[in-house]
């Protein structure tokens, strides 16, 4: 673990979508890790159960110097100390400029999103690849003087940009195509791969030569996780036994799960090279060679630590006590699952309902995907600081805690 | 077991019997030795090979000719030293100066040592050991000096243990201290036979600037042996699983044999075969860097045995009872399997890694753990044997078929014409036949005009013959 003793100088730093899941661990890492000395701001933890024990965040992640400024479209909860935050719609212009005149960044990173399972597809475009654009141009310098110059923008991408969410997709890595338009059932994956094409394209095209990248994280769970982790403990907690033990598949395929601090780490490690590049070309040295390359480049960001599917949802519910064996289990195979996932969501769409189990979740869950991730190893020095484990035990502490404190002040 | 105890088994195990079968049938050895041309001490050497070694005599015996005889020497020799260090009733002052200076014993002429106690098993080895020694001067100076180097380092690691022991207590307490003590017995071999076989130039020499690979072969075969053989050792009053791991599960070693400690046994055996797994992935590397057939089989058997017996023991408790083992069955299946080549040899990891996962248990404190090195090792062995490639989904996005695809068209399309042609010819042979039969009908005087009318007018079977209508009026 090299990277604590690491010490990156950031500048002028925006976190564009910083009240959100991955925005508020990346402010957090930004702010040396105020979540683990400011108890205003502690994340609710398990206390005195040894399997919610772990060595400090800040211990492990590098020390950063930097000024940290939010942007959001609500501020009003997921707050740091330490940080400047603004209220802002990434789609306007206007809205964007004040915020840039305010901040002055030279480091954008931009993590807003609507939320996947938000099917709503003038939004997703609105925001991921309209807003994504008004963002790059003003941050390049196209919309007028704003007082400063903003020299590297890293994007959160995602892995599901090279996914049909049908194919197995088995150590993958960045040379695999966008996959859109037909051959692409998430209008989610579509607009993030048009968002990330646009800002790998704009690199060192903007007036004032800024230098992008993107990150591509796969699986990310962590604290605060409203998606994975959520999904996972609260059929956990509500099912009976005997649906508990129902497996989809075989269980012998891998899928990647990652820690969101680790995804957190990656953007620094990236943003700490753009910036390095930036200097470099600025100053009219030649650029980096093609295989050192950050700029213009993007990024898978796992745990390299693919983890057998049915493997972490039961790991999930043995931390709040709900054990499943593997003799207990039954596997369903995935041919007859399809079937009748496909008679189900006939039936019900007739209805005009959907169905608990659909052919989408029965593939998902038999389904091989991990990606490859020498590129980042390589390029970035990236390597993953949390291990899957801990950062399962990590999001599913948040949680269990997070409910007990919320039952307690209702019982008040 | 008896024959007929066998006859019975193997009548309900068919599998492991065809197995056996199939090994003693098919498998060639890619070299043989030729004990036509052996001197009297070679043959002395094989002699002592098989007396000393179950696992090892038969592979050895297949290497290639230049290795056989330096492998060979090089298994009596550590053979030798092992008899040396067993033996407690030599007392430390006697043991410690032969352990350090056997390395020099094995150029000196007509050496033996006669110290052993009678119950020694390979006393008899020490006795007549100048065959070994003139086998080693006999052999080219640059094996002499890899295995001498080794001998140094091994004789000097037993006595420093030998002397703990003595001394304090040298029941192994850190897994820092248990990979130390594997290395000692196990990793230190690894690296001279890797340095034999790259200096044979029978493996890549890319393997000897990676200490790290041969090291973890030799651990992984050390640490399953441990494993398995926890209860035997503990009867013999010897303890290698080391304190940081079982501590965490059971206040007293002693405990892990008590039935009520249970489930900590269980989750302590899981830890410590977790922590052997984490070498798995080193040792295929390793494999993939050897070029030579026999020196393949001669690493990967073990290999393969000992994940397997991993797989065997695998929160199983019968290994805190009684000594446990693949059967001959499984043992020959694998060995089958580790005498291909490479690829048939990580699908049977694969195969073995997930017969373990599915075993792995969610109340185990280590079931992630165990579960993420399972997958290493898959991710591992796709790395290796990529099933996708970024050319074909590059293609299958732009529609369009790659050279092989359109070969396969081809040859699609030319199978189709050729079934088409065979169709038609059969269909004009039988058109000629049945013309040519009817056409003599013809002329023979059948009436096809009248069979026709009948058929017309829907009369498909002949009228009752007049035989039988004489029958019926009688």
């Amino acid at each position: 673990m090299a990277a604590n003793q690491r010490k990156l100088d950031l500048g002028n730093v925006l976190v564009v979508g910083g009240c959100g899941f991955l925005g508020w661990h990346i402010t957090d890492h930004l702010l040396n890790f105020p979540s683990e000395t400011d108890p205003s701001v502690a994340l609710p933890k398990p206390t005195g159960d040894t399997r919610f024990d772990f060595p400090t965040l800040g211990s492990r992640y590098p020390t950063y110097k930097a000024n940290v400024s939010v942007v959001d479209l609500r501020t009003a909860n997921n707050r740091l100390p330490g940080a400047t935050y603004y209220d802002g719609d990434i789609t306007s212009v206007e809205s964007m400029l004040e915020v840039f005149r305010a901040a002055k960044p030279n480091l954008v990173i931009h993590t807003a999103t609507p939320s996947v399972l938000d099917g709503n597809k003038p939004l997703l475009y609105k925001v991921n690849v309209e807003g994504t654009r008004t963002l790059l141009e003003v941050a390049g310098g196209e919309h007028g003087d704003w007082g400063g110059k903003c020299k590297a923008f890293v994007y959160t991408s995602s892995s599901s940009v090279v996914h049909d969410t049908q194919s197995d997709l088995i150590n993958v890595d960045e040379r695999w195509p966008y996959i859109r338009g037909k051959m692409q059932q998430e209008y989610y994956s579509e607009t993030k791969a048009d968002a990330e094409e646009i800002v790998l394209k704009y690199n060192r095209q903007s007036p004032t030569g800024m230098v992008t990248s993107a990150i591509r994280p796969a699986g990310i769970h962590g604290e605060k996780d409203t998606t994975v982790t959520h999904k996972i403990l609260e059929h956990g907690a509500a099912a009976s036994n005997f649906v508990l033990r129902m497996q989809l598949g075989e269980n012998d395929n891998l899928f990647d799960f990652t820690y969101v601090g680790n995804v957190a780490y990656a953007h620094m490690l990236a943003a700490a090279r753009l910036l390095a590049s930036y200097d470099r070309y600025e100053s009219g040295q030649g650029g980096p060679l093609d295989h050192e390359r950050v700029d213009g480049e993007a990024f898978n960001i796992t745990n390299d630590q693919p983890i057998y599917f049915w493997d972490v949802t039961r790991a999930m519910w043995a931390l709040i006590n709900r054990v499943v064996e593997p003799h207990e289990v039954y596997s369903l195979p995935e041919g007859l699952l399809g079937t009748i996932g496909g008679i189900a969501e006939t039936v019900l769409g007739l209805l005009g309902k959907t169905p608990r189990l659909t052919r989408r979740t029965v593939r998902y869950s038999c389904m091989t995907r991990y990606y490859n991730i020498e590129k980042a190893k390589f390029r970035l020095a990236y390597s993953p600081v949390v291990p899957v484990n801990e950062g399962i035990a990590r999001a599913v502490g948040y949680v269990v805690e997070k409910q007990r404190q919320d039952e307690g002040k209702k019982g008040l | 077991m008896g024959f007929v105890g066998n006859a019975i088994y193997y009548s309900f195990h068919p599998l492991q019997l065809r197995s056996i079968i199939q090994w003693k049938v098919w498998h060639n050895p890619p070299h043989e030795r030729n004990p036509a041309n052996e001197t009297q001490t070679q043959k002395d050497c094989f002699k002592f090979l098989d007396l000393t070694s179950r696992s090892f005599s038969a592979v050895i015996k297949e290497l290639h000719s230049e290795l056989l005889l330096p492998v060979c020497v090089f298994y009596l020799v550590l053979r030798g030293l092992d008899t040396i260090e067993d033996d407690t009733s030599i007392p430390l002052a006697t043991k410690e100066p032969l352990l350090r200076g056997f390395k020099d014993i094995l150029t000196k002429d007509g050496w033996n040592f006669t110290g052993n106690r009678k119950e020694e098993k390979d006393r008899e080895l020490l006795v007549q050991f100048p065959c070994v020694i003139t086998e080693f001067m006999n052999m080219k100076p640059a094996y002499q000096a890899i295995i001498k180097d080794i001998t140094d380092k091994m004789g000097n690691g037993m006595a420093d243990y030998c002397r703990k022991a003595e001394e304090s207590d040298a029941s192994v307490k850190t897994v820092e201290e248990y990979d130390l003590y594997c290395f000692y017995v196990a990793g230190l071999v690894g690296e001279g036979l890797t340095r034999l076989f790259v200096e044979a130039e029978l493996a890549n020499p890319a393997l000897i600037q990676r200490p790290h690979l041969h090291k973890s072969m030799g651990l992984f075969l050390q640490k399953t042996n441990i494993i398995r053989d926890i209860r035997e050792d503990f009867d013999d009053n010897r303890r290698f699983w080391p304190k940081e791991i079982w501590s965490k599960h059971v206040a007293d070693f002693e405990d892990l044999f008590k039935p009520e400690h249970k489930e900590a046994a269980l989750n302590c055996n899981s830890e410590m075969i977790l922590n052997a797994l984490e070498h798995a992935e080193e040792c295929l590397f390793y494999l993939a860097g050897l070029r030579e057939q026999s020196v393949f089989n001669f690493c990967a058997i073990p290999q393969a045995m000992a994940i397997a017996t991993l797989e065997l023991c695998f929160r199983n408790y019968d290994i805190f009872e009684r000594n446990i083992k693949i059967t001959k069955g499984d043992a020959c299946d694998l060995m089958f399997a580790s005498t291909q080549n490479l690829r048939v040899l990580c699908d049977r990891f694969r195969d073995l890694t997930r017969k373990i996962h599915k075993k792995n248990t969610p109340k185990d404190p280590n079931f992630l753990k165990i579960s993420i090195v399972c997958g290493q090792i898959e991710k591992f062995i796709e790395t290796i044997f990529p099933t996708q490639n970024a050319e074909e989904a590059n293609r299958k996005v732009k529609g369009v078929l790659s050279e092989e695809q359109l070969q396969r068209q081809r040859e699609d399309a030319e199978n189709k014409s050729d079934i088409y042609f065979m169709m038609a010819l059969m269909g004009c042979i039988v058109l000629f036949v049945a013309g040519t039969m009817m056409f003599f009908a013809w002329m023979m005087g059948a009436r096809f005009d009248l069979a026709f009318q009948e058929v017309m007018s829907g009369n498909f079977r002949p009228p009752a013959s007049s035989a039988s209508a004489i029958r019926n009026e009688l």
